[in-house]
């Protein structure tokens, strides 16, 4: 942990005078320009960056051969990828916080400010807890409204891990499910990298959610089957089998070990989330069936403590805690976004724990050998604070290159039946076109950030533009919801008339209207002012049903129509 | 040794002086109240301090609210202590005002409002919080939160319909949806439509009663509804990709859409070396020597089904022209009703150079056959490959 300043306001007077001269000292003797870097004392987590790198470029090679390329190791350079302590000060927040640049978004407030701060007097427990669960896909915050506003992200989760064992707290992690919640093969891909990620991330146990069980059964034992000697999958369900209970592919419990003590966990999913799967390759019990047979089992290997991960509802996973007291903490996907400050007690030893949606939080439980104080309970907001993790970084990476190499044919986004008409029927003619004409809403147009939404996605690190969930918002001709192209829609980074968020995604295509006010084809009056009247959309429209297809709540939360209308407030023809 | 000495002096004196400096500029004169927001937990402990209290619970919960209705609750936060108590908005993930408040400021004794408002979401549970930053040096964060469920008028699981194992075109596919109500003991699909064009008429839906006990699974549900969504043989082999979209009669008549994904297979299917990607429908040659062309080994097409002895390949269109088809003869495969015919595809040697790896200028090759089967009449293999100059 960081030197804490004493209250007393003499003595801080003193310890800063003396701590500026050290660090000054230390400045002028050092060769090194980051040995003034204040990092944790403890020793530094185990996993470095180059050895990550190899790691996963050993692991991803082994996949399909040709569409899918080998992962070459990038080098990934991140300043904040260091181990710092979980407890760290506000200063070294803000390096972590830091864009790649080395600049802070033009908006940065210090994340603890907004969020609070976290394990705040804890000290050094036995073993930390750390639960997370329905990530619902979302292995990265959306960085439309700026990352720093946003929460979640497989890379904020692996920095307070890192930053946990850096302090030498001993970790044990448990994901209660839902890696993914949409289904094809994007989703294959991204349940992959997922668990690849909570594999990096030495995670003791986890789960499946519904959704990832609508993915094709060759995927899902690919990626849960561990190729690793000595190295156990973490997955477990007790009451959910792939293709059958007799031969389980899955383990049915785990026995985790952290810090001297055992966990005993079993998972089920609820039957509200068992009714998401239609998949004849999985088979299901009712939960309390499959506790009931399986935790005597457990309960013989005498576990300190009995986990129930429980991918289902708060109604199921409370009936569930009422019903089994034995475990000490059922986790559950329930509930809502955001957890609860502490966890709610059910029974005489139960503890009801929820981890909220889409990796937004992390709950962690610190356990100690104190009567008075047996336990401490975080809800941790991944926020800015954590920075970013370069083993994370290249799972990310990984992830992007298979996307480009399978490209939107490869991703069955392209169906050799041909591209869905866009609703109205017409095709996409590209922003210029529109804007030979309505110079006005153009000119409105080219100032917002619509104007060089692809060019966003391009810059990122790693770049964005072959990923069908960033480009359904990001450039011209797709169904933002339904993240495809529409026939004659933007397909890739050469047809620079259909980048950016352009006028058709609202007034939807143009390439008739386009052409006939031009006299390129002949229309009858009547067809051409049915044309014009295709295009129209009122505000109240876009503000009911158009904006919110892309400003929605996930990707921008900060969005209020109010407030973003007037900045791209714009009128028809000139 | 004595330049080492004297950077070192040099630096210990300017940090001494660049500490006072900061210290002063941070803490300031000794004399002022301690006013400003509590930093990095070391607040100052001497002195009249302030003392930020909750009035009651630092959580309210709204029970049941109606979507799209907005609901708001009030903290009161009193200055129990001997000094002035300052407050200012963190983070929050609802709309949070802080009110009676003359500079943010709070005399000793004095209480200001908090208040908090959620417009309900389509999130079934909703819980939102406000983190308050104050000068309180015992509780530099208060953390407020409201809570609650959002009731709806309807609810359909599941939210998509996803044939996981592929539809084999012969053979169709079935599939349920339950569809719930919150507010109506009774009520109808007025309505039904399929919305994917020309196929929507390979689907079929059948509604019937949901029985109470199933009904009674659910929290809150009223009624419920059983929707069986049949797919009807034929359809092109590929993608499956449509959309059901149903009116109720529940107040508000709203439509309700479910999208089906998943994808069709034939009884035809192609089976090939680790070159061959089925799921797309692909092979994959690679990097071709152009004096030596390229041949695919160990390609073969498998029929299954009644209609397996009808089956007569024919090339029916090739891109680009210069790619070769080559079919075996059909041989039953021992033991099962399987026939077997072997194939190849060739690209024969000095092919023009140039990619064709899926862009818009170099689409992957594509070979479309005719196969005289009367529910997989095509075929289409897509062939990737780059012939080198």
């Amino acid at each position: 942990m960081l030197y804490q300043l004493p209250h007393n306001r003499w003595l801080r007077w003193i310890s800063r005078c003396l701590l500026v001269a050290c660090s000054a000292l230390a400045v002028g003797c050092s060769k090194s320009p980051t040995s003034s870097r204040p990092v944790s004392a403890k020793p530094s987590h185990a996993g470095s960056a180059n050895e990550s790198q190899s790691k996963s470029a050993q692991t991803a090679s082994g996949e399909r051969s040709l569409l899918i390329p080998t992962v070459v190791a990038k080098p990934v350079t991140n300043a904040a990828d260091q181990p710092v302590s979980v407890q760290s000060s506000t200063a070294q927040k803000r390096a972590d916080a830091q864009n790649a640049d080395g600049t802070y978004g033009k908006d940065h407030v210090d994340p603890e400010k907004l969020n609070g701060p976290i394990f705040e007097k804890w000290p050094k427990p036995k073993v930390a807890l750390l639960f997370s669960g329905a990530q619902d896909g979302y292995i990265e915050p959306c960085g439309c409204a700026g990352l720093e506003n946003q929460k979640g992200g497989l890379s904020r989760r692996h920095q307070l891990i890192k930053r946990m064992q850096a302090d030498g707290w001993p970790v044990a992690s448990f994901d209660a499910g839902g890696l993914v919640k949409r289904y094809g093969r994007q989703q294959e891909l991204k349940f992959a990298a997922a668990v690849e990620a909570l594999k990096t991330m030495n995670y003791g146990a986890v789960t499946f959610g519904g959704a990832d069980l609508r993915l094709s059964l060759t995927e899902l034992i690919s990626a849960v089957t561990s190729v690793e000697e000595n190295k156990p999958s973490p997955f477990v369900a007790t009451n959910a089998a792939l293709v059958s209970f007799d031969d389980p592919l899955v383990a049915r419990h785990q026995i985790v070990e952290a810090g001297g003590m055992r966990f005993g966990v079993l998972a089920v999913i609820g039957q509200q989330d068992q009714r998401q799967v239609n998949n004849p390759e999985v088979q299901f019990k009712p939960a309390a069936n499959a506790i009931a047979e399986t935790l005597p089992i457990v309960q013989k290997q005498r576990p300190d403590k009995l986990i129930l991960l429980a991918h289902s509802t708060l109604k199921e996973a409370t009936e569930l805690a009422e019903k089994f007291g034995q475990f000490d903490y059922v986790v559950t996907t329930g509930g809502a976004d955001e957890p609860p400050a502490q966890a709610k007690k059910i029974g005489k030893r139960t503890q009801l724990i929820e981890v909220g949606h889409k990796g937004m939080y992390c709950v962690v439980l610190g356990l100690y050998d104190d009567r008075q104080t047996p336990q401490r309970y975080q809800r941790v907001p991944l926020d800015a604070r954590f920075g970013e993790s370069a083993d994370m970084q290249q799972v990310m990476v990984s992830y992007q290159d298979q996307l480009q190499a399978l490209g939107l044919a490869g991703l069955n986004l392209v169906p050799p039946t041909g591209l869905p008409k866009h609703t109205q029927g017409q095709n996409f003619i590209g922003s210029a076109t529109c804007g030979e004409c309505h110079t006005k809403a153009m000119a409105v147009w080219e100032k917002t950030p619509h104007a060089h939404a692809t060019e966003t996605i391009v810059k990122l690190s790693p770049p964005r533009h072959y990923d069908p969930e960033c480009l359904s918002c990001h450039v011209t001709g797709w169904d933002p919801q339904g993240y495809f192209p529409f026939a004659s829609g933007y397909l890739e980074l050469k047809q620079k008339h259909l980048h950016s968020n352009g006028c058709e995604n609202c007034h939807g295509p143009g390439a008739r209207h386009a052409a006939a006010q031009l006299g390129e084809i002949d229309v009858t009056d009547k067809e051409l002012k049915a044309l014009q009247l295709s295009m129209r959309v009122t505000k109240e429209e876009a503000k009911k049903n158009l904006c919110v297809q892309c400003h929605d709540q996930d990707n921008s939360p900060d969005y209020a129509w109010d407030t973003y209308w007037p900045q791209v407030e714009h009128k028809g023809k000139d | 040794m004595r330049s080492t000495l004297t950077i070192a002096l040099v630096a210990a004196l300017l940090g001494i002086a660049l500490g006072v400096g900061l210290t002063w500029a941070e803490l300031g004169p000794y004399s002022q109240a301690p006013a400003q927001l509590a930093d990095d937990g070391a607040g100052v402990n001497s002195g009249p301090l302030p003392k930020a209290v909750v009035v009651g619970s630092d959580t309210f919960n709204f029970g049941f609210m109606e979507q799209d209705t907005k609901k708001s609750h009030t903290f009161q936060i009193r200055n129990q202590g001997d000094a002035p108590l300052t407050l200012a908005k963190g983070s929050t993930t609802c709309k949070c005002t802080l009110s009676n408040l003359k500079d943010d400021r709070l005399e000793p004794g004095e209480s200001a409002g908090v208040e908090l408002e959620w417009s309900g979401s389509p999130d079934e549970h909703f819980r939102h919080s406000a983190t308050i930053r104050t000068n309180d040096p015992s509780r530099p964060y208060l953390t407020l939160t409201i809570e609650g469920r959002v009731s709806r008028s309807h609810k359909i699981v599941p939210s998509e319909l996803i044939f996981s194992s592929p539809v084999n075109v012969g053979e169709g596919a079935k599939g349920m949806l339950r569809l719930y109500s919150f507010e109506s003991d009774q009520f109808d699909v007025v309505k039904h439509e399929f919305a994917g064009g020309p196929l929507a008429k390979f689907f079929e839906l059948r509604t019937e009663e949901m029985p109470a006990d199933q009904v009674a699974e659910v929290e809150g549900a009223k009624a419920g509804k059983i929707l069986n969504v049949s797919v009807k043989p034929g359809l092109p082999l590929g993608p499956l990709r449509q959309r059901i979209r149903l009116s109720l009669d529940v107040p508000g008549q709203p439509t309700v859409e479910v999208p089906i994904e998943g994808s069709v297979i034939g009884d035809i299917s192609i089976v090939g070396p680790a070159a061959w990607h089925d799921e797309f429908g692909l092979l994959s040659l690679g990097a071709i020597e152009r004096q030596q062309g390229a041949r695919s080994r160990g390609m073969h097409l498998l029929v299954k089904g009644e209609h397996r002895d009808e089956v007569k390949l024919k090339v029916r269109s090739v891109e680009p022209d210069f790619l070769k088809v080559d079919f075996g003869e059909p041989e039953p495969v021992p033991g099962q009703s399987v026939v077997k015919i072997p194939f190849t595809i060739e690209v024969p040697p000095n092919a023009p150079p140039g990619d064709h790896n899926n862009t818009i200028e170099r689409p992957f090759g594509k070979i479309e056959l005719d196969t005289g089967h009367p529910t997989t009449p095509r075929l289409q293999i897509y062939v990737n490959f780059t012939v080198g100059k």
